[in-house]
């Protein structure tokens, strides 16, 4: 399997599974790669590493998630996307965003209905 | 346009794809060059089924909040469900389950815009369903044509719960 094959393979493991708290061994295991092998692949190939490429997808995935569903609890979000609780995805999410998931929201909001 | 037709479907869906990375200008400029990397594939392993066989364009990424350089953009192809693939030339296979919520268009490519906007906005954001968490994606149903003003078919799939 060449390296653009199990970059797509981890890719999609990571989509199939935004819920849950990913690790590296779980996207190891279904890429069939040993731990050290498939990180030094990633990140041989790509721009970032695969931690970091896991937070910007669930970051950007529950961004949308949480203006297109208005109705969902932050905390709902957090536990949709992997995260314990809503503090460590609020932490998660300003460091990304610059700022809290409520005030995204509210922002994506007003630019929806302007 | 043509107003399109709706419908509901649940899908299971084998595909064989490469993947780009990139803005969707730089991902049009290469189209036609992974389009045909992926017939080469087809071909070579006999996956082709005539009159069946489809191809698709994936968008794992919404292009207003991820970066352009950061889009990724598949061009995949439906392969019967029990085909064996294997991986070793930049091809990759994958499954494509759920419900959908599926547009189906009569339009020209200067419309595929305004399409993708009626589908979210007129149909999805004003109906009853709840978007899912994944790509949507466009299958060709027949060729693309040629003349930026010609119309063919085409159907947008978008996931919801």
């Amino acid at each position: 399997m060449n390296y653009q094959v199990l970059i797509n393979k981890a890719e999609d493991y990571i989509e199939n599974n935004l819920s849950k708290r990913i690790k590296l061994e779980d996207i190891a295991d279904a890429v069939g790669l040993s731990q050290y092998h498939f990180h030094r692949i990633f990140h041989t190939h790509s721009k970032e590493t695969i931690a970091q490429f896991i937070t910007r997808i669930k970051m950007e995935r529950s961004g949308i998630y949480l203006v297109v569903n208005k109705e969902i609890s932050i905390t709902e979000i957090a536990y949709r996307y992997g995260y314990c609780d809503a503090s460590s995805y609020n932490k998660a999410f300003k460091k990304h965003y610059a700022c809290s998931p409520s005030e995204y929201r509210n922002r994506k909001n007003i630019q929806v209905n302007e | 346009m043509e107003t399109p037709n709706i419908t509901i479907e649940e899908i299971e869906m084998k595909v064989i794809y490469v993947r780009f990375r990139g803005s969707y200008v730089a991902f049009r400029k290469n189209a036609t060059k992974l389009l045909n990397q992926l017939i080469d594939y087809a071909k070579k392993y006999d996956l082709i089924v005539e009159d069946w066989t489809k191809i698709l364009i994936m968008y794992h990424d919404n292009p207003y909040i991820t970066k352009d350089n950061d889009l990724r953009t598949s061009v995949a192809m439906m392969v019967p469900l029990d085909a064996k693939i294997d991986e070793t030339e930049d091809i990759t296979s994958m499954m494509i389950q759920g419900k959908y919520m599926v547009g189906h268009f009569h339009m020209s490519p200067k419309e595929y815009g305004e399409a993708w906007n009626m589908m979210y906005h007129e149909y999805l954001f004003k109906g009853n369903e709840k978007p899912r968490d994944t790509f949507p994606f466009e299958m060709y149903i027949t060729e693309p044509p040629r003349k930026f003003s010609d119309k063919s078919y085409t159907d947008i799939y978008i996931p919801i719960e």
